[in-house]
């Protein structure tokens, strides 16, 4: 399935909270800042927003990325821009 | 002197009912009393219940919200959230989840001899498995009047929030100490426009983990947006009759309406102290939260964990480690053996300059520490090594060195 992922970057401080849990999908910049990755790569250069192609497995652990964030900074969508996360 | 906090049990009367009435055997009816309610508590909690549907997991929590980000109370000071967005649960996320949350209470005893815990209102709860997560207390100034503000729980930023609104613009503030709350003091007063002073006793901010160019980097900067920094300048005790005036320190007095003050986090292990458990500056536990007790873990700011990497028992003190070692607590109880080897990090932004922690940064730890950068280069990296192993680093203005440190100190 597809879904968006969107990093803010105003609220990230860099806990690497998302990247620990899903580092295939985060990475800190130099910024300090989380980009969003898809499956490690980054094409078009670095982003803090993505649409990727992932399994119900690796949405899940997104979302637990995402749960992991002390500042919420991570905001997830689904095709239809429904927000998965936060609920 | 350490501060306990504001929502003492006495402000909440009417007890709810024991969660527990008889002690259980099997995993089935386990029954997991976890102590403190923060990040690390409810990490456990949360991953008990996914891991579990059966066990009984009840939370004893001093503090009266739900679990709340502490690193978003600056955000909602500055106006950059509303109140409402730093709850990272709500009231009924606990019943919907069956677990049996006691907001309001402390532990005030553990009989590990005979598995109970004993609350401040009386009761006491039997357990099967016991999980320590009380987090750190701030340390307080000897005297206390209205204007002095700390930062660590929700009550301490709606007072700060509180004072802020009450001062006239140009306001004096001053800030004392020279680590994380500080700095995050400098942040807030710097987005009000206060004109701001801040003094520590050491030569310059965290003075017992940075070398002299890396502290005078951090003291230029802050010079350079009109801080006024004082170095090596100790407390003597504040000014003002019923409100905050001004501080006295040995080196210089100076005038201020509101003094934040961040001098340090300490565990409040006294109630420990004839628990049995064994204690340092923390909970000693190792890599799998676990005490010297059997049945009991640690976690979080409150546990001195050892770091696989640098094979040294320490508090690491930072909100992704509490958070994953409440999820490795509750895994471990149900009978896994995973084991906590995050690099930690932390990372701090003072007006604009990046300030990383990574791993173990004790200097007593240490055998070796190299430099990297300088003064004049604008960014200073230190490296940390035990036994030529690189253990931990610290990184001013040197957000691009991150990745390679870590991955040196993953090994
Ligand atoms: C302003 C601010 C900014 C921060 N910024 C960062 C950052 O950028 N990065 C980072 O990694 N960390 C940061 N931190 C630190 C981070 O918030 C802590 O490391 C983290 O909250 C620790 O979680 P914990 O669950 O171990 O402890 P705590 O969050 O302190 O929770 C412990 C809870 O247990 C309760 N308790 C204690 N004793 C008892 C008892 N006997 N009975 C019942 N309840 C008890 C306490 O009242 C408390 O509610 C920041 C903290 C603050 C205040
Ligand atoms: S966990 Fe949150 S704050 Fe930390 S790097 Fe990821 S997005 Fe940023």
């Amino acid at each position: 399935m597809k879904i968006k992922i969107k990093v803010d970057a105003d609220l990230c401080i860099g806990a690497a909270a998302c990247v620990v849990v899903a580092p295939e999908t985060f990475q800190l910049n130099n910024d300090n800042k989380a980009d969003v990755l898809d499956h490690s790569e980054a094409p078009n250069g670095p982003a803090y927003e993505r649409e990727i192609e992932v399994t119900e497995e690796e949405l899940q652990n997104i979302i637990l990325g995402a749960e992991s964030c002390p500042v919420l900074a991570v905001f997830v969508y689904d095709e239809a821009g429904k927000q998965l996360f936060p609920r | 002197m350490t501060r306990q906090g504001n929502n003492c049990f006495r402000d909440n009367p009417t007890p709810s009912p024991s969660p527990f009435v008889a002690k259980g055997e099997g995993k089935h009816d386990m029954k997991i009393i976890i102590i403190g309610g923060g990040i690390a508590g409810t990490a456990c909690a949360e991953e008990l219940r996914k891991l579990s549907s059966e066990v009984e997991i009840a939370i004893v929590s001093e503090e009266h919200t739900p679990l709340y980000s502490r690193i978003l109370l600056p955000f909602y000071l500055k106006g950059k959230v509303e109140r409402e967005r730093v709850f990272l649960k709500d009231e009924n996320w606990y019943a919907e989840n069956n677990i049996e949350w006691l907001p309001g209470l402390r532990v005030e005893k553990i009989d590990h001899k005979n598995s109970f815990v004993e609350l401040t209102d009386g009761r006491e709860l039997p357990f099967d498995k016991l999980v320590i997560a009380g987090g750190r207390d701030t340390r307080a100034l000897p005297e206390d009047l209205r204007g002095v503000a700390y930062l660590w729980m929700l009550d301490d930023a709606d007072h700060l929030l509180q004072l802020i609104s009450e001062q006239p613009r140009p306001c004096a503030v001053g800030v004392y100490g020279g680590g994380l709350i500080a700095c995050e003091f400098i942040n807030i007063f710097q987005n009000f426009n206060f004109e701001i002073t801040v003094a520590f006793r050491g030569p310059g901010f965290w003075s017992r983990v940075l070398d002299k160019e890396s502290s005078e980097l951090i003291n230029r900067h802050l010079i350079k947006n009109n801080i006024k920094v004082l170095p090596e300048a100790k407390f003597i005790s504040l000014q003002g009759e019923k409100e905050l005036s001004g501080v006295e320190t040995d080196k210089e007095n100076f005038a201020c309406k509101i003094l934040g003050v961040g001098i340090g986090l300490e565990p409040d292990i006294s109630w420990l102290q004839d628990s049995g458990l064994n204690v340092g500056k923390g909970i000693k536990v190792n890599e799998k939260m676990k005490t010297n007790l059997p049945n009991i873990f640690a976690i979080g700011d409150t546990a001195e964990v050892f770091d696989v990497h640098s094979g040294h028992q320490r508090i690491m003190g930072t909100w992704t480690a509490a958070q994953f070692q409440g999820r490795i607590a509750a895994q471990n109880i149900l009978g896994q053996e995973e084991v906590f080897d995050q690099v930690t990090s932390s990372t701090m932004n003072i007006l604009g300059l990046d300030v990383i922690f990574l791993g173990d940064t004790d200097r007593e730890w240490a055998d070796e520490v190299k430099v990297e950068g300088s003064l004049e280069e604008g960014g200073v990296v230190q490296i940390f090594y035990k036994k030529q192993k690189a253990i931990g680093a610290t990184l001013i203005n040197r957000n691009s060195e991150r990745a390679r440190l870590l991955a040196e100190i993953k090994g």
